[in-house]
């Protein structure tokens, strides 16, 4: 909006932000997708080019006739997404109460949501290791869900309490004030207002459980419950350091097509629920 | 030391609108203007050219006898209180009054006895430790005027420096501004107020 | 009323509403401890219920190959951990990883964050780049920058002036800790500087406009009038992912396996009790790590004077 030579500068340095963020995002993307498309001849021999020498699609046929793969897949989508619907049915009426009441206890929950969101979720698997044997939970769906919850929980607590924050809640009163009753305002005004938040939590918490790893290589012992990134660190074979490149490459591609079609579809919302009422300054 | 010459000023903003049309007021050294207007004829917009946060679509600003179109706002060496205050959030109200002291590099023992003075004309003395957020309108915007008054600028603009305080304390602003205008080095005072805020009314825009 | 004796008048005005409504209070007291009272409960069972166990066994030697050699041995195990150069390199390096990523994270994540909201066209190509690190899973993106560090299949060797086209990346401690930071560096800072974004939304406008005209330089309306405005926001920022770097796992399985020392503290507890079944050596590691992480949680509470509910306006 002003003219005195600043703006000039500003810009430039925006435009350099504006190319670098895209290529810094999407430059690993690029190279697994270039990967996925190089034959596992090509990568055995070696092939340090970005792009591939001659372009295949052999890899994808080969790794969804993978049943180990696919159905990693399945176990990956249901128990993240168990996981994510427990979490947010629990922290929805926690995450209204800290955003509209006041009560003893409120400060301590805000506080402890993110140390136990980020909590060492590794210093779980010793004792669960041992219990879960015990409980006949080793190796089963269950098994994972319920230490999931140690962080997707707190997550969707916090997230949700930033949502709930922003809704402009008089809005129900002044339904109520119009004429509505209360289930009319709850129904027609509260819902359609904090369903989005809702919603974004749900998306987010859910990418949290999906990536998990720790919890997922150690609880589980084979295909029936074992999840994608446990999936794909047993597909390495024996040798670490020469693992088949394009096979990996081309799960990897496959587990991030869902993430880019949601970002591309909720990128708004999304950023709104990380940035919106996070932070009050 | 610093007349302000406005020629000929037009604002056209991005939507195309043009807020301020065609302007022209010419400011004398020392001088104490008024500009009334209904709400939205373009008050702040003028104010926020003269002090260079908003580019000017045609026309010249003259400052002393420089052409300032082009220069940063902090090139210009004038104080102004914002229409909503702007104060910062994060410091006490003694700090803010002394931020622009600060930013200048002016030694510790002037800038409290500044601060201090400036406190005290604008009855803020016992509020001096706490945040702005905590105060009330008309206190946040003495705290404004006195991060305005403490500079050594070479104008003073106020975007409606009057329209909280009750009856006693716009009485001693107003006084308080005066003296700033007439203070020896602050050859200047410019002013806008609401209409009934304002005496000696001066010239106005051609829209309004 | 005048602006002088207002905060007088609204005190003894919101005394007064208090007591009168002093039912109300205890009644949204009870229905909010009741509502909050479910994800407490469950949040304890899931987390403080095993971290109990771990206590326990930490307790004992305990090796699952041969459960009915169990001995109660006191502090034994700790004695053991604490005595071990291996715990102490897994932890410095840890801290490494942690205070390095953190301080990259904080520079890069501030200036996408700038670019972000400073920027108004190509938004949904901004937040779509930013949001897709973000949504990415670790282990996908550590095989991406393995594959790109690799001898053979890397293309990092080939696109690097400085470097030589048969380098090892994986040959050496810090150039593997090296690619294992860049690849954290990649998944989180999206994260973070999404988290900077919604402080820096919260700088208004007209705050800076007035610093302007105060006469702040650029750099000092960053540092005087920025980023003190958004120290809860770089605090929220810096306990996520201080927290979360500290427990670093995924990258180092993927890439290194914890070869060249480059070892976590994560991946020794891992170690101890998935490969080696050393449940009661494994738990007191458990135990450490946990206690690291709070000593580590209120350490950054305490250096930037907020704590979380406070960054939220519950103070
Ligand atoms: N950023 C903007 N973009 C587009 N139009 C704007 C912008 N800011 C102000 N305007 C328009 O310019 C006109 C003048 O606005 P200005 O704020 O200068 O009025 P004012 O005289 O200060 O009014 P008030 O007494 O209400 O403060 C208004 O009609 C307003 O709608
Ligand atoms: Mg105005």
């Amino acid at each position: 909006m002003r003219a005195d030579g600043r703006q000039g500068k500003d810009r430039s340095r925006h435009w350099i932000g504006f190319i670098a963020i895209p290529v810094w995002c999407l430059l690993p993307v690029a190279w697994i997708v270039s990967l996925s498309f190089k034959s596992l001849e090509e990568t055995a021999a070696g092939s340090p080019q970005f792009l591939p020498k001659d372009f295949t699609t052999s890899n994808y046929g080969e790794i969804l006739k993978n049943d180990d793969f696919t159905r990693a897949l399945i176990n990956s989508f249901g128990i993240a997404m168990i996981a994510t619907v427990l979490s947010v049915v629990f922290a929805t009426p926690a995450a209204y109460a800290i955003a509209r009441l006041e009560f003893k206890g409120k400060r301590l929950v805000l506080s402890m949501a993110p140390a136990i969101a980020m909590f060492p979720v590794v210093s779980l698997v010793g004792p669960l290791f041992d219990m879960w044997r015990t409980f006949g939970l080793f190796n089963t769906w269950p098994g994972l869900i319920i230490p999931y919850m140690t962080f997707t929980l707190p997550l969707a607590i916090w997230t949700l309490s930033a949502f709930f924050r922003e809704i402009p809640w008089e809005m129900e009163q002044a339904a109520q004030v119009d004429g509505a009753t209360s289930w009319q305002a709850f129904h027609k005004v509260i819902v359609p207002l904090a369903a989005p938040g809702v919603f974004t939590a749900a998306i987010l918490t859910f990418f949290f459980a999906r990536n998990e790893f720790v919890l997922t290589i150690s609880l589980t012992s084979t295909t029936s419950s074992r999840t994608v990134p446990a999936q794909m660190s047993f597909f390495v074979g024996p040798d670490p350091f020469n693992p088949p490149y394009a096979q990996l490459a081309t799960a990897s591609v496959i587990v991030t097509i869902p993430v880019i079609i949601i970002v591309l579809l909720f990128q708004r919302k999304i950023v709104a629920g990380l940035t919106s009422g996070a932070v009050k300054g | 030391m610093a007349a302000i010459d406005i020629k000929n000023i037009v604002k056209k903003y991005g939507d195309g609108f043009p807020a301020v049309n065609d302007v022209s007021i010419d400011v004398q050294d020392g001088e104490f203007m008024i500009l009334v207007g209904p709400s939205g004829c373009g008050k702040s917009t003028l104010l926020r050219m003269i002090v260079g946060l908003e580019d000017i679509t045609s026309g010249d600003m003259m400052i002393g006898d420089k052409r300032v179109n082009d220069t940063a706002p902090r090139d210009r060496n004038l104080a102004m209180v914002f229409q909503n205050y702007a104060l910062y959030p994060h410091l006490s109200v003694y700090e803010n009054i002394a931020f622009p002291l600060r930013l200048a590099g002016a030694p510790e023992s002037e800038i409290d006895e500044k601060v201090r003075k400036a406190s005290k004309t604008l009855d803020l003395d016992e509020h001096s430790e706490r945040k702005p957020g905590n105060l009330s309108g008309g206190q946040r915007q003495r705290v404004a005027m006195g991060r305005a008054i403490v500079r050594d600028a070479d104008a003073f603009l106020f975007d409606e420096p009057l329209s909280n305080p009750d009856a006693k304390l716009r009485g001693q602003m107003r006084t308080e501004i005066s003296a700033a205008a007439e203070a020896p080095g602050h050859h200047h005072g410019l002013r806008h107020a609401r209409p009934d805020g304002g005496h000696d009314p001066g010239a106005t825009g051609s829209r309004c | 009323m005048s602006a002088v004796t207002a905060p007088q008048t609204d005190k003894a005005a919101e005394e007064k509403a208090r007591a009168a409504s002093s039912d109300r209070a205890v009644a949204e007291n009870r229905l909010g401890q009741k509502l909050v009272a479910p994800a407490v409960i469950l949040m304890l069972l899931v987390t403080a219920w095993p971290m109990i166990r771990a206590l326990y066994l930490s307790l004992f030697r305990y090796r699952l190959t041969t459960p009915d050699d169990r001995e109660f041995v006191g502090l034994g195990n700790y004695v053991t951990v604490l005595t071990d150069s291996l715990f102490w390199q897994d932890t410095l390096n840890t801290v490494i990883i942690m205070v390095v990523t953190v301080a990259i994270e904080l520079v890069i994540g501030f200036g996408f964050a700038m670019v972000m909201h400073k920027i108004m066209i190509a938004r949904g190509l901004m937040r779509t780049s930013i949001l897709i690190p973000y949504g990415i899973i670790t282990v996908v993106s550590a095989f991406a920058r393995q594959f790109a560090f690799s001898l053979n299949n890397g293309f990092v060797n080939a696109w690097l002036p400085f470097v030589g086209d048969d380098y090892n990346w994986f040959g050496g401690h810090w150039s593997a800790m090296f690619a294992i930071m860049i690849a954290e560096i990649w998944k989180t800072t999206p994260f973070m500087a999404l988290l900077l974004l919604a402080g820096l939304s919260q700088v208004s406008e007209d705050m800076l406009e007035a610093a302007e005209v105060d006469g702040a330089t650029r750099t000092q309306r960053l540092f005087k009038v920025i980023l003190p405005n958004m120290k809860a926001a770089i605090m929220v920022a810096v306990l996520f992912r201080a927290l979360d770097a500290f427990r670093i796992f995924d990258n180092i399985f993927v890439m290194t396996r914890g070869a060249q020392e480059t070892e976590s503290s994560s991946f020794l507890t891992y170690r101890q009790v998935i490969e080696q079944m050393q449940l009661g050596m494994g738990s007191a590691l458990s135990v450490l790590l946990f206690l690291t992480v709070l000593l580590l949680a209120f350490a950054i509470v305490k250096l930037f004077k907020v704590d979380p509910a406070q960054a939220r306006g519950e103070g």
